[in-house]
């Protein structure tokens, strides 16, 4: 039975990028749908519904400067469908760091060069969109943090914002950042009007996580304060996208409990994106267990915990292994890294976690996860083509 | 034929008549959400049997029970995963195709996601099939492709 093209049309705009580009193998009018915009367009909104299906997982920043590295790896269900090219990971593996991605546009910075040189790309389509950064943006050291973020707007698809943290009052212990926006489809930079005031302690800005209109990071939880300071404890400070207002956010009482020692938290999206229920979780990981809570009430800071799981229960395949970096992908799937493998943990059943073994790496300690969704979404219309 | 005034919609029923003969009943409201069916319905007055002609007593049942849920407001996840759970590539597929024809957009794109979800990691000739196409490539075209592309051919799932 015939399907009428238009049809065929509708089905593929719901495949991830790999996939349709295996089938326009298929005839050659199916092989035109992935030129066309009306096609590229409908298929990033579809995936925007649908799950991260990929991660980037790279080694700690200052190592990368040495030891260039990106790989990306599939989920377990998706290593067939979902994916990124060989030659553009290989060429983003020697060039860049990448530093987020979202809606399958992916925001990276080129680490060959001291200056700060940034970029935004698309390894599927290979298109790529330079993002100028202004002189008193610039920082000409390569071992120096920036605070960055992406956000792909759902409303505009042409549209992205990237969001720069700078920081400011050197002198003083509680430093300010003014924070600055770059949006994609206009090409320049806004500064908000109010600055983020995180408070005491050194905040995570690379595990920054946008809910409720504003970006939360967390604290980190090393020992510096004495017990009078208000930030004895670590804490999430949030910053509101609209008005500006930094706003602390407490962290559950056994999550502060034995943190200021060889412990690591963080924070992420929990539930789906799109679900009214979505909210924010905390995963500590301290003494190879992994303690998980969910951010019930967001006004009066309730947290619920949800699990705790010793690494060691697991059954993993190594004997004695060390969690070296971990991530919840979908609001629901725990993936963390040993030394040398990559393993998924499903949270949606705490009486029977299933752990599936995903990759091996060559990440080394400290590894960075970024999620991935291989789509057709434009870098903007001043793109252009890779060199790969 | 003079019309009544349509009263409450809910309990009101329509009389569909499939291709091969036979007679389902839907709520009115569930009739709603099938823009073809409306638009008959709209032509023909609500009181005689509406004809479906390439709709068949094989998937009307199928589509019925679909909409009967969502005008409960009982679509969800699970449901939709029960809903499809048995059924073949091709019983997906005519399923589809008579969405499409009575332009029930909900179940149409719940199916077209479904049916991405399937095709996903089958193989090129295995879609051709499925869509009833040829490979009207030239081979040179079609190597150049695969060329292009072998990145996106690794891991290919045997045809079931």
């Amino acid at each position: 039975m015939e399907v009428p093209h238009d049809i065929a049309f509708e089905i593929f705009s719901w495949l991830p990028a790999k996939s349709i580009c295996k089938f326009n193998s298929t005839c050659e009018t199916f092989s035109k749908f992935s030129q066309e915009t009306t096609f590229k367009t409908k298929q990033t909104r579809n995936l925007l519904r649908k799950d991260d299906t990929c991660f980037f997982i790279q080694p700690e920043k200052t190592r990368q400067k040495f030891e260039k590295r990106v790989e990306l790896h599939s989920l377990p269900k998706e290593k067939q469908s979902s994916g990124v090219p060989n030659n553009v990971l290989t060429f983003l593996s020697n060039s860049v760091s990448v530093l987020a991605s979202c809606n399958g546009l992916v925001l990276c910075r080129t680490i060959n060069d001291d200056s700060l040189d940034l970029f935004i790309c698309n390894p599927i389509t290979k298109s790529r969109s330079s993002i100028p950064i202004p002189e008193s943006l610039q920082i000409n050291d390569n071992f120096a943090n920036i605070n960055i973020m992406l956000d792909c707007s759902r409303s505009n698809l042409d549209d992205y914002s990237v969001f720069l943290f700078k920081e400011t009052n050197f002198k003083e212990w509680s430093p300010t950042y003014i924070c600055n926006v770059y949006h994609g489809e206009e090409g320049a930079w806004k500064t908000m009007a109010n600055r983020f005031s995180p408070g005491g302690r050194n905040m995570k800005f690379d595990m920054a996580v946008f809910h409720n209109k504003a970006i939360h990071v967390i604290s980190d939880s090393a020992f510096y304060f004495t017990k009078s300071s208000a930030f004895y404890d670590p804490y999430i400070m949030s910053y509101n996208l609209e008005n500006g207002t930094s706003t602390l956010l407490k962290l559950p009482t056994e999550a502060i409990k034995d943190c200021h020692n060889m412990c690591n938290m963080n924070i992420f999206n929990w539930g789906k994106v799109t679900s009214s229920n979505s909210s924010i979780c905390l995963v500590k990981l301290r003494d190879s267990g992994f303690i998980i809570w969910i951010l019930k009430d967001y006004k009066s800071s309730s947290w619920e915990k949800l699990l705790e799981v010793r690494v060691e229960a697991l059954e993993l395949k190594e004997e004695n292994p060390n969690v070296t970096g971990f991530t919840i992908m979908n609001g629901d799937l725990l993936v963390f890294a040993t030394e040398e493998n990559v393993y998924s943990c499903g949270l949606d059943n705490e009486k029977s976690m299933k752990v599936e073994e995903i990759c091996q790496h060559n990440c080394g300690s400290n590894t960075r996860f970024i999620a991935y969704s291989d789509t057709l979404r434009s870098c903007g219309t001043n793109a252009e083509t890779m060199p790969c | 034929m003079a019309q009544e005034a349509s009263s409450s919609t809910s309990s009101k029923t329509i009389s569909l008549k499939t291709g091969d003969g036979e007679i389902f009943e839907i709520e009115a409201s569930a009739a709603k959400q099938m823009k073809t069916v409306q638009r008959l319905i709209d032509d023909l007055g609500d009181d005689i049997t509406i004809p479906l002609h390439n709709v068949f007593s094989k998937e009307l049942p199928k589509i019925i029970e679909y909409y009967k849920k969502d005008i409960t407001g009982e679509i969800t996840k699970d449901f939709e995963a029960e809903f499809v759970k048995d059924l073949n590539d091709d019983e997906v597929k005519v399923l589809f195709l008579a969405a499409n024809y009575l332009d029930a957009n909900k179940l149409f794109e719940f199916l077209s996601q479904n049916i991405a979800d399937r095709l996903e990691s089958k193989s090129v000739e295995y879609v051709r099939k499925y869509f009833g196409v040829e490979n009207d490539f030239t081979p040179e075209e079609e190597s150049k492709l695969r060329e292009e592309r072998a990145w996106s051919f690794r891991g290919i799932k045997e045809d079931e």
